[in-house]
């Protein structure tokens, strides 16, 4: 079942029941489909039609979820053109998407791209009556990736994917689920669709620091909420953490180190999950309370999804064994939309290559060790950059770190870091150093340098590259 | 740059190889201040030591060495002479 057939049978079978929560704003699924089909009708009278590619660049949240069920209803493929990216990002994806629509709730936004384009403005004040007898296609999301070890790609996703994707996160039914990214970003954003597709409520966050917004979660009685690594962290220092017990705190990936998980599950117990995930195949694994008991730890792959490790000739390893990790999955993507050399290398035999290095425990536990690429490779000592970010992320000091790669004509690559540390430490170089080469021996980082803040993108991920050329620009 | 620079660069990356009683070692101290020398061999750097030599030299100022082909500078003067040259380009 799509999500827009879920939302009509959602206003019969749970019409009472929360879907979208503002500041200012609850919509109940009784409510939802009609502002939706209402939605879909009006820009269908602007001229907006199936298959038409729409840029959808609407900040507040709310509005954002509702124009994009909007869209899907309609039957368009539709690409959200973040608010706070650059002109130059917004013409990139038009222009690979062939959008011609964009829809705004932004009444200063012009036409500043020199494109030929149909502005419509976003606003429920303007809908026109619900046209029942309208029925469209499916509709499709174009998702634009991070970016933040290559390039951009688009992925597109029919809305039976979507669903498929959804499908995991059955749990979601009986979440009331706050995320503290923007539904701009792509991942936030289906999370609140899964949600949606579940019969789940999405509250959206006030403004304001963490500390406002945990206080509106717990008033919100919101039983979830999903953050970012960097979040994690600044959780740890607000005084009065102990409120979130109850609560499930989930973040992702493998930026999550070990000792940060201790510190946070010392103090919220029972409360921590830890997400491996990519925008090609959704949610592959999740961490739950009682799986933080090694380094790089996902947890078992979710329901409906099988992830193998293989070696270079793509024969499956035994358990144990590191490799690289392969994924199958129900609604996962098939291809990018505009980029045939990564089509050909990520999506292969019916298979998807994050480009990451893990092994599958005893237990089925996933452990991911990190980018494929960003080996490290010293005079063929291999070096997973983790293992140096863990060490120096365990160091009293050390608030981030990240390990990078130098290369070598001679050694092949060196391995060096560059470290922010916590507010107020005074460690010296001398002491990282030392301390680094007495946990790490051989895989020690040769140089450390230490940076006011360690470039990240809008959702707080570590951007290696940029991080690569800092180093280079400092290095000498 | 000049002679005592380029000699103490060279100490710096004995120091990061972790050479034994360096800074114990009189020659070592007659050489960081511009007289004597040392041959290499009497170093006994191990492939290790010869490795991380290297990597410190490249890594902090831009000269690539071979570790395999330290010893045909002989003397640590030489080395520090090659690297001086180097970095005067």
């Amino acid at each position: 079942m799509t999500l827009i057939e879920k939302l009509r049978n959602f206003r019969k079978v749970i019409p009472d029941i929360q879907a979208l929560v503002s500041i200012n704003e609850s919509i109940c699924y009784r409510d939802l489909s009609d502002i939706v089909a209402a939605g879909a009708a009006t820009l269908y009278q602007h001229g907006i039609k199936p298959n038409d590619c729409v840029g959808l660049i609407v900040a507040d949240e709310l509005e954002h979820i509702l124009a994009s069920l909007s869209l899907l209803a309609l039957g368009t493929r539709q690409i959200t053109l973040p608010s706070h990216d650059s002109s130059d990002k917004h013409r990139d994806l038009i222009l690979r998407s062939q959008v011609r629509f964009i829809v705004t709730d932004q009444l200063d936004v012009n036409n500043n791209l020199n494109l030929d384009l149909n502005y419509i403005s976003w606003s429920r004040t303007n809908f026109l009556p619900i046209n029942r007898s309208l029925r469209f296609t499916e509709g499709m999301l174009l998702i634009s990736t991070s970016g933040t070890t290559s390039n951009s790609n688009i992925v597109p996703f029919t809305e039976t994917q979507i669903s498929d994707q959804a499908e995991r996160h059955f749990d979601y039914s009986h979440e009331r689920l706050l995320r503290l990214s923007s539904v701009e970003f792509n991942a936030s954003k289906r999370h609140r669709l899964y949600s949606l597709w579940n019969g789940g409520t999405n509250v959206f966050r006030p403004n304001g620091g963490l500390q406002e917004i945990i206080s509106h979660a717990i008033s919100q009685e919101v039983t979830c909420i999903d953050v970012s690594r960097m979040h994690v962290s600044e959780i740890c220092s607000i005084p009065n953490i102990k409120m979130l017990s109850g609560i499930k705190v989930r973040t992702g990936g493998t930026e999550v180190p070990m000792v940060l998980r201790n510190e946070f599950s010392s103090m919220v117990p029972g409360s921590l999950y830890v997400r491996y995930a990519s925008t090609e195949t959704g949610a592959i694994s999740m961490a739950g309370p009682n799986d933080h008991n090694i380094e790089g730890s996902c947890g078992k792959p979710l329901p409906g999804v099988k992830v193998e490790i293989v070696n270079d000739f793509g024969e499956t390893l035994p358990s144990n064994s590191i490799g690289e990790i392969r994924v199958q999955a129900k609604g996962m993507a098939t291809n990018y939309l505009d980029n045939q050399e990564q089509t050909t290398r990520r999506f292969r035999d019916g298979w998807f290559y994050p480009g990451d290095n893990g092994c599958i425990q005893t237990d089925g536990n996933l452990i991911v060790y990190g980018r494929k690429d960003d080996m490290i490779i010293l005079n063929g000592i291999n070096i997973f950059p983790f293992e140096i970010e863990h060490v120096l992320e365990m160091h009293p000091d050390v608030d981030y770190a990240i390990a990078l790669a130098l290369p070598s004509t001679i050694h092949g690559q060196i391995p060096v870091a560059a470290v922010q540390l916590k507010p107020g430490s005074k460690v010296g170089l001398e002491e990282l150093m030392n301390y680094s080469r007495e946990k790490l021996a051989l895989k020690c980082p040769r140089r450390i340098l230490i940076t006011e803040a360690l470039p990240r993108n809008g959702q707080g991920k570590l951007l290696r590259r940029e991080a690569q050329s800092f180093f280079m620009q400092k290095k000498i | 740059m000049t002679t005592i620079t380029a000699r103490n660069i060279v100490i710096e990356a004995l120091n990061a190889a972790s050479i034994p009683e360096l800074s114990s070692n009189k020659g070592i101290i007659e050489f960081s201040s511009g007289v004597g020398d040392i041959k290499i061999s009497s170093l006994e750097l191990d492939s290790l030591a010869k490795m991380e030599f290297c990597i410190y030299i490249e890594i902090h100022y831009g000269v690539s060495i071979v570790p395999d082909r330290l010893d045909e500078f002989e003397t640590l003067s030489r080395l520090a002479s090659h690297i001086q040259d180097i970095l005067d380009d």
